[in-house]
C-alpha cells in the first residue's frame, strides 16, 4: 500500500522534468532578450544601459550554453523564482497566487455542483432506463454539452442578472459572484458525468454478482447502494479527475465573461501582452495542477479498486 | 420440489415491436428434492434462461413456477424475497459472480446477515469457518478479494455462498465450462457431494454429454426454446433425432440437404431445418408426448 503511493509519486517526477524542458525553451526559444525584458520590469524604464543588460545576462546566466542554463533556470523556478511581470512589475509567482482562489473556487463549485447533480441523475436514469428521466437526461445531456459555454453564459445572465436581478453581472466580490460562472460550467459537465454515470450503471447491473444478490433475497435498492454504485463509480471518477485539471485551465472564456481575476483570465492577458514570465509561471501552475489531480485520483483509485491494492510494484 | 408449467419467455425487439425472439417456448419442468436434472443444449437454446425463470429472476411471459406448494410468479416484493434463499445460483463466470469490492467472506456472509430471522444466532464467524471447510478453501483465503483467487478458488466461494443456508434447490449454469479441465473433476465432486449433504433439488446446465451423464438423475435436451426429450439415461438409447445426433456426431454427414428457415412455419418442429429423417407433418409443431419412459416431442414416434 505505501509502496505504491511512493510509486506512484516516483512516476510524476520524469513528467515533471518534461514539463520544465518544455517551458524552459519555450522561453528561450521566444524573441526578445530575456535579460533586457527583465530589466525593464525591475527598473522601470523602457531603455535600460547596455552595461547593466550585459550584468543581467551575466547574473541571469544567459551567456552560458543552454544546457547549463536549463540548470540554472531550473534551480531559480525550484526556489520559486520566476521572474517578473514587465507589465505590473510584480513577481509572478505572486501574480499567480493572486489569480489562484479564484480559479479554485470557481473549479470545486463547479465540480461539486456536477457531483451532486450529474451522478445521481445518471444513477436514476440507469435503474429506470428508457424511463422518462431517462429520456429528459439524454436530452438535457445533448443540449448541455453542445450549448457553448459562452452562449449559455450570456443566457443566464440575461435571465438571472439583467431580467430577475437577482445576481451579480460580472466581477468578483462575494459568494454570489461564483453561483453563475459555476453553473455555466457546471452545465456542461453534468451533461457527461451523468451519462457516463448512467452507462457505467448499467454495466453493472448486467454482472453476475447483481444477480446473485437478487437470489440471495436482496431487495433493489439496496442491490443499488450496496453493489452496484460504488462499482459503478470508478469510470466517473476518472472522467472527473481529467475534467477538474481542464476547469483550471479551461475556464478562461467563462472566468473573462464574467471577469473574474483567475488564472484563466490571467493566461489570456498575458498572452495578448506578451507577458512571457507570467506565461511561463501560468503553464508551470497548470502542469503541477494537472499533474498533483491526477495522482489524487490514481490514490483514490487504491481505496476505490480493491484489485489494484496488491497489485506487484 | 420446484415445477414450472407452460413456461415461455419472448423477447421484444427494442426498435420493432413486432420482432419477437423465442427463447423459451411452452416448457415443462420438475425437479424433485434429492434430485438433478441435466438440462442439455446448444449455445443459445435457452437453458439459461429457463434455469433463470425457474429462480424467478427472470419473469416469465408465460406459465408459473411452483415451489412447495408456492405459485413463486404470483408473489411479489418482501414476499418473494423472504423465500429467495431457498433457491440459489452457481454461474458460469466465477469471475463476476462476487462483488470485486468485498473479500470473499463479505460476499459468503451476507446471505446470513440478510436472512437474519431464520439464522437466528448463529455465529457468523464459525458458519464462515465451517463453509470455507466445506467447499475445500484454505481459511487465509476468505479474506481475500475475488481476483486473488484462481477460477477454480472462485468457484467454490461461489458455491460456498450459495450452500450457505441450505437451500432446497440450486441451479448451476455450466458451472465448470470456464474452469481448466483439472480442476473440472473436483468441482463437480463438491457439488455432488454438497448437494447429497443437503438433500437440494439441482438442475444442472450444461453442454457436455458426458457431465450430463455423470450429473444427472434424469436428463433433459432443449433445442429452440423446448425441451424435446427427456428422460432417464436417454442419452444412451436416444430416440430423437436431435438427441441422437448431438450423442454421436458423426451422423451428421449423412444428413439430408437442409430446408432454408425461412421457408419454415412459425409453427414447425425445431428441428425440422436440419433433421435426417423428417416427414411432411413435421411442418406442425410436435406436442410433448410420454413415450415409454421418456418424454419426446417428435412425430416419428406416435
Amino acid at each position: 500500500m505505501q509502496a505504491i503511493v511512493i510509486h506512484r509519486i516516483l512516476q510524476i517526477i520524469p513528467v515533471l522534468i518534461g514539463i520544465s524542458i518544455i517551458t524552459f525553451l519555450l522561453v528561450s526559444l521566444a524573441p526578445g532578450d530575456p535579460a533586457e525584458i527583465s530589466l525593464r520590469a525591475i527598473l522601470d524604464t523602457d531603455s535600460p544601459s547596455p552595461e547593466s543588460i550585459s550584468l543581467m545576462r551575466a547574473e541571469m546566466g544567459l551567456d552560458q550554453p543552454l544546457h547549463i542554463r536549463y540548470f540554472i533556470w531550473l534551480s531559480r523556478v525550484v526556489q520559486g523564482d520566476l521572474g517578473y511581470s514587465y507589465l505590473t512589475h510584480k513577481s509572478t509567482v505572486y501574480e499567480i497566487l493572486y489569480a489562484l482562489p479564484t480559479t479554485f473556487i470557481l473549479a470545486v463549485s463547479a465540480m461539486a455542483i456536477s457531483i451532486i447533480i450529474g451522478i445521481p441523475l445518471g444513477i436514476a436514469a440507469a435503474i429506470k432506463q428508457n424511463g422518462i428521466l431517462d429520456h429528459f437526461c439524454r436530452f438535457f445531456s445533448i443540449i448541455g454539452n453542445s450549448t457553448p459555454e459562452f452562449f449559455m453564459a450570456i443566457v443566464l445572465l440575461l435571465i438571472f442578472s439583467i431580467e430577475l436581478k437577482i445576481l451579480p453581472v460580472a466581477g468578483s466580490g462575494g459568494f454570489q459572484y461564483f453561483i453563475l460562472p459555476s453553473v455555466v460550467l457546471a452545465i456542461g459537465l453534468i451533461a457527461i458525468t451523468s451519462r457516463i454515470m448512467r452507462t457505467s450503471m448499467l454495466d453493472v447491473l448486467e454482472e453476475n454478482y447483481i444477480l446473485t444478490a437478487r437470489s440471495k433475497g436482496l431487495d433493489r435498492k439496496t442491490i443499488i447502494s450496496k453493489h452496484a454504485i460504488k462499482n459503478a463509480m470508478l469510470p466517473v471518477l476518472t472522467y472527473m479527475g481529467t475534467q477538474f485539471g481542464w476547469l483550471f485551465g479551461g475556464a478562461v472564456i467563462v472566468e473573462s465573461i464574467f471577469a473574474l481575476p483567475g488564472l484563466g483570465r490571467l493566461t489570456v492577458d498575458a498572452v495578448n501582452t506578451r507577458d512571457i514570465m507570467i506565461l511561463q509561471g501560468c503553464m508551470i501552475t497548470f502542469a503541477i495542477i494537472f499533474v498533483v489531480i491526477n495522482l489524487l485520483v490514481d490514490l483514490s483509485y487504491i481505496y476505490l479498486n480493491p484489485a489494484i491494492k496488491y497489485e506487484e510494484v | 420440489m420446484i415445477e414450472g408449467v407452460g413456461l415461455s419467455k419472448n423477447y421484444v425487439s427494442e426498435y420493432n415491436r413486432k420482432m419477437l425472439t423465442h427463447a423459451v417456448k411452452d416448457v415443462d419442468i420438475r425437479i424433485d428434492n434429492g434430485e438433478t436434472l441435466a438440462l442439455i443444449g446448444e449455445s443459445g437454446c435457452g437453458k439459461s434462461t429457463l434455469g433463470r425463470m425457474l429462480l424467478n429472476l427472470i419473469p416469465p411471459s408465460q406459465g408459473e413456477v411452483l415451489f412447495e406448494g408456492n405459485c413463486l410468479t404470483k408473489m411479489r416484493g418482501a414476499e418473494l424475497r423472504a423465500i429467495r434463499w431457498k433457491f440459489q445460483i452457481v454461474s458460469q463466470h466465477p469471475d463476476s459472480a462476487l462483488n470485486p469490492r468485498w473479500t470473499v467472506a463479505d460476499s459468503i456472509l451476507e446471505p446470513f446477515r440478510i436472512h437474519g430471522k431464520i439464522t437466528g444466532g448463529r455465529d457468523q464467524k464459525q458458519e464462515l469457518e465451517r463453509l470455507i471447510d466445506l467447499v475445500g478453501l484454505e481459511p487465509g483465503q476468505a479474506a481475500r478479494y475475488p481476483h486473488q483467487l484462481s477460477g477454480g478458488e472462485l468457484q467454490r466461494a461461489v458455491i460456498a455462498r450459495a450452500i450457505a443456508l441450505d437451500p432446497a434447490f440450486i441451479v448451476c449454469d455450466e458451472p465448470t465450462s470456464m474452469l481448466d479441465v483439472s480442476i473440472q473433476a473436483s468441482i463437480i465432486r463438491l457439488l455432488q457431494a454438497r448437494q447429497k449433504e443437503i438433500g437440494c433439488g439441482c438442475l444442472f446446465i450444461t453442454h457436455d454429454i458426458q457431465l450430463a451423464k455423470i450429473m444427472g438423475d434424469r436428463i433433459a435436451v432443449m433445442l429452440g426454446g423446448q425441451i424435446i426429450e427427456e428422460g432417464k439415461r436417454i442419452l444412451d438409447h436416444p430416440v430423437h433425432p436431435f438427441t441422437q445426433k448431438i450423442v454421436s456426431p458423426g451422423l451428421n454427414e449423412t444428413a439430408p440437404d437442409l430446408i432454408p428457415a425461412c421457408e419454415c412455419s412459425n409453427h414447425a418442429c425445431s428441428f425440422l431445418t436440419s433433421c435426417p429423417s423428417r416427414i411432411p407433418r413435421c411442418n406442425i409443431y410436435p406436442e410433448m408426448q410420454v413415450c415409454g419412459d421418456r418424454r419426446i416431442r417428435c412425430h416419428l414416434v406416435s
